[in-house]
């Protein structure tokens, strides 16, 4: 690893982070048909504002892992990133069994979420937390199919290998059903739309619902922090990462990668302002009926073309 | 066992609808005043994790302030809050400033706002037969409630609407907190005035609660 390669994942997930926030400003108002006002700096203003209030304190809460659950989630986005070849020459953590990893993060977000709702010991948070749970579970099964149909075609665990085996043809091209399946898990990895079930308006704000002050903007910072992560991902296993035409001798692999996790963020804020979301036990029907069954046939067509 | 720790009733567990877990039970009140709720009510509900097993009316909702009772503006605010729920904020917003630029006198497109919200799937995300009723001698769930107040707006006659016969706290029992919450935002604020009157603790009748009522007394 080297001092630039770290330099280019900071500002990967700064630069990435402000972008959702400008995404959604947008978006939102896009929806809503008013005009845009200063989508660039409100993200920035607002995130002030909570630094500069008063942290919140509820009855007996389980202070240890209230403080320590925000910073939790926002360690595994940049986990996450960190595993994400950033150029052709290599990720800050280039592991033989990398997919495996972000699964482990995966798995982790939902400790994170559960952990943030449980510890503040007020009703809402705690509904939220354990509502996550339960639509986390399948939401992550599907994303596992989805991890080792995308692994099928590189024949190997690392994600170096797994953009190698893109050079010819993207794996959102080859495996069709891939990318949409592995967005349901972007929604639901950074609480989001039609996915938001552990921070949502039912619940007055859910795990977030009894958060002020600096701890909720470094919750919130942490959301965005995990869109950047989960979209270079996405990224990486399905549009080919840091891959494109280099400009004359100069290689241009982390804009490549920069502009793809950008197409990627705007298809998660798209999702999240478009879509109603369900209630949770029509969703959880939804998920191990229907979407999980597909997700297996997806895994079976990708290891049908994969063999021919 | 039990007690009323710290001012209110200890979780305790019963016999639950959904899965035969005995989960512990807790007792909350709600209201008068969330993001998504009338305003004014305020319930008493035992829950069993996120499972409302019994509802009580504490205090009905206010009437609406402004405009006719089951009037556009009324019925555009009501389809805000269910929208709200259903997490799309910008239809919401929609729903608010088309209700207020109703009540200046200005024309609203309401097809409009209609297929945005068709668009977005929030009908298809209601589950079908979610706190069914009978309302004006039609049987009526969430989501025709909701395809009626997105309807083509045209005012209706003061006085027309009956309520209806069911009470709120009988339709909650049983239900998930989101589908709670849904059915709740279902009524306009007239409405619910005529099936959630104020409900005594005995209404809900039910032995711990009865117990709780009778330490109050004996004190």
């Amino acid at each position: 690893m080297t001092a630039a390669t770290a330099a280019a994942a900071l500002l990967l997930m700064l630069g990435g982070a402000w972008l959702v926030a400008v995404f959604d400003r947008i978006a939102a108002a896009l929806v809503a048909r008013r005009p845009i006002v200063s989508p660039w700096l409100a993200p920035l203003q607002s995130g002030a504002a909570h630094l500069a209030r008063r942290p919140n304190r509820t009855e007996h809460p389980d202070g240890l892992n209230w403080a320590l659950a925000p910073a939790l989630y926002l360690a595994l986005a940049f986990v996450g990133v960190a595993l994400v070849p950033l150029s052709t020459t290599g990720a800050i953590a280039d592991l033989p069994a990398g997919i495996v990893l972000w699964g482990a993060v995966e798995s982790l977000t939902v400790v994170a979420v559960f952990l943030h709702g449980w510890s503040a010991n007020a009703l809402f948070p705690l509904l939220g937390a354990y509502r996550y749970v339960a639509i986390g579970l399948p939401v992550m099964l599907i994303s596992m199919f989805v991890l080792i149909a995308a692994a099928l075609p590189a024949q190997s665990l690392a994600l170096g290998a797994i953009v190698q085996s893109q050079a010819g043809l993207w794996n959102v091209v080859r495996q069709p059903l891939g990318l949409p399946l592995f967005l349901l898990l972007g929604l639901s990895l950074t609480l989001r739309g039609p996915f938001n079930y552990a921070d949502s308006a039912d619940l007055a704000g859910g795990t977030d619902a009894e958060r002020s002050g600096p701890p909720r903007a470094l919750w919130q910072w942490a959301r965005l922090s995990m869109a950047v992560s989960f979209s270079a991902m996405a990224a990486t296993l399905f549009l080919g990462g840091p891959l494109g035409p280099a400009w004359g001798t100069v290689e241009l692999g982390p804009l490549w990668l920069a502009a793809k996790t950008a197409v990627v963020l705007a298809l998660l804020v798209a999702a999240s302002h478009l879509l109603a979301r369900m209630p949770p036990s029509r969703m959880l029907t939804l998920l191990w009926t229907v979407l999980l069954p597909l997700s297996f046939v997806g895994l079976v067509a990708a290891g049908i073309e994969a063999a021919w | 066992m039990g007690g009323v720790p710290y001012g209110r009733p200890m979780a305790m567990t019963d016999a639950d609808g959904r899965d035969g877990l005995q989960l512990d039970q807790t007792t909350v009140q709600i209201g008068p005043y969330l993001q998504t709720w009338p305003c004014g009510l305020v319930l008493e509900l035992v829950l069993q994790g996120d499972v409302v097993q019994r509802a009580r009316v504490v205090r009905p909702p206010y009437g609406p302030t402004k405009g006719a009772p089951d009037g556009v503006s009324n019925r555009l605010r009501g389809a805000a809050r269910l929208l709200k729920l259903l997490q799309l904020d910008g239809l919401t917003e929609r729903c608010r400033r088309a209700a207020a630029a109703h009540e200046r006198h200005e024309a609203v497109d309401i097809a409009a706002l209609r297929a945005a919200v068709r668009r977005s799937g929030a009908f298809a995300a209601l589950p079908p037969r979610l706190g069914s009723c009978r309302l004006e001698g039609t049987e009526t769930d969430v989501r025709s409630r909701l395809r009626a107040w997105l309807d083509d707006g045209e005012e209706q006659p003061e006085g027309a609407t009956t309520e209806p016969k069911s009470r709120l706290s009988g339709l909650l029992s049983g239900l998930e907190w989101n589908e709670a919450m849904l059915v709740i935002n279902s009524f306009t604020p007239h409405q619910l005035r005529g099936m959630a009157p104020r409900e005594k603790v005995a209404d809900a009748g039910d032995e711990p609660e009865r117990k709780h009522a009778a330490m109050e007394h004996a004190h």
